[in-house]
């Protein structure tokens, strides 16, 4: 039987969707929001046990969207995704948010 | 050799009413896929995986149900009927989700009370159904319908399906279902419907997103 999956695995994994929706609409104008969902997706898939990866995910994570702050003037779809990445950012190991 | 046999099928690589309805469809499979482990479980082990279960449920009713199956009932069938008033297809897909309603509330009822044959029996049969019905409506329903919708009634839909996303289910709902549906199916080993790009695009497609 699977054992229980930390809460932010389902977090992320909703987050995956909704960094694909923001790179489809606003990829244009932010091309880094390609990236992103690029980044997201791969989160998704590493393994809880390779805190290595995650501590570089999350450090990409915040590169990429300055520190969690939408872009001036975003929708609600951007705020909602950053407010969602930061939450899954301080979910991870201590030493993967470092 | 069914009558729409010689209509192309839902072209998936372009965004409509039907595509958009035939991508909720591969996640929905998706789901089922992992309600037969649950079911095989409840039937090995004699006991019911509340958790997984219940995950299974929510996305069952709020994502395959309301959402899916709301599109469908409030908006894409009355535009078929509206268009051939008595249309026959649409009374059957009415009819099958009434009767996975019952298997739904089964499984609710089941897992409230730990009853583990009862909640797999339940889960059997809305598999089977839903697999069937689905079958049914990307081979025959949807591309008639794409064949019957003209391109401005096919855009007057996909708007009325942002609206049920936005007004009904509420901002990140959606994304929050498709995130569980896909945690479980990480979770027991089945593919994921958004790892194939064409589906993702779909799932992702009805944003209510200004660009800026």
């Amino acid at each position: 039987m699977t054992t229980a999956i930390p809460i932010w695995r389902e977090q992320i994994a909703a987050l995956r969707f909704l960094a694909h929706k923001v790179a489809r609409v606003h990829g244009p104008t932010h091309p880094d929001a390609a990236i992103l969902a690029e980044v997201v997706n791969t989160l998704v898939d590493t393994p809880i046990a390779d805190t290595a990866a995650q501590a570089a995910l999350g450090r990409r994570l915040s590169e990429l969207t300055s520190g969690f702050k939408p872009w001036a003037g975003s929708c609600a779809s951007v705020h909602q995704l950053f407010a969602g990445l930061k939450t899954v950012a301080t979910s991870l190991p201590q030493d993967c948010t470092a | 050799m069914s009558c729409a046999d010689h209509i192309p099928p839902v072209d998936l690589a372009r965004v409509s009413a039907t595509s958009i309805l035939s991508g909720e469809h591969r996640v929905i499979l998706q789901v089922l896929d992992v309600l037969d482990k649950l079911a095989a479980i409840a039937t090995r082990d004699r006991r019911i995986p509340t958790e997984h279960a219940n995950q299974a449920l929510e996305v069952l009713t709020k994502f395959a149900d309301r959402c899916h199956h709301g599109k469908e009932e409030n908006i894409l069938f009355p535009a078929l009927e509206a268009i051939q008033p008595g249309f026959g297809p649409v009374q059957v897909m009415l009819a099958e989700h009434v009767e996975g309603r019952a298997f739904i509330s089964a499984m609710q009822e089941a897992v409230v009370a730990g009853d583990a044959a009862r909640y797999a029996q339940a889960a059997t049969g809305y598999v089977e159904l839903l697999r069937q019905h689905i079958a049914k409506e990307d081979d025959i329903l949807f591309r008639l319908a794409g064949q019957m919708l003209t391109p401005t009634q096919d855009a007057e839909i996909l708007e009325a399906y942002r609206r049920i996303e936005h007004d009904d289910m509420g901002d990140g709902t959606h994304e929050r279902l498709l995130g569980i549906a896909d945690t479980l199916a990480t979770t027991y080993g089945i593919p994921r419907a958004s790892d194939n790009p064409q589906i993702m695009d779909l799932l992702t497609a009805i944003c209510g997103c200004k660009k800026g």
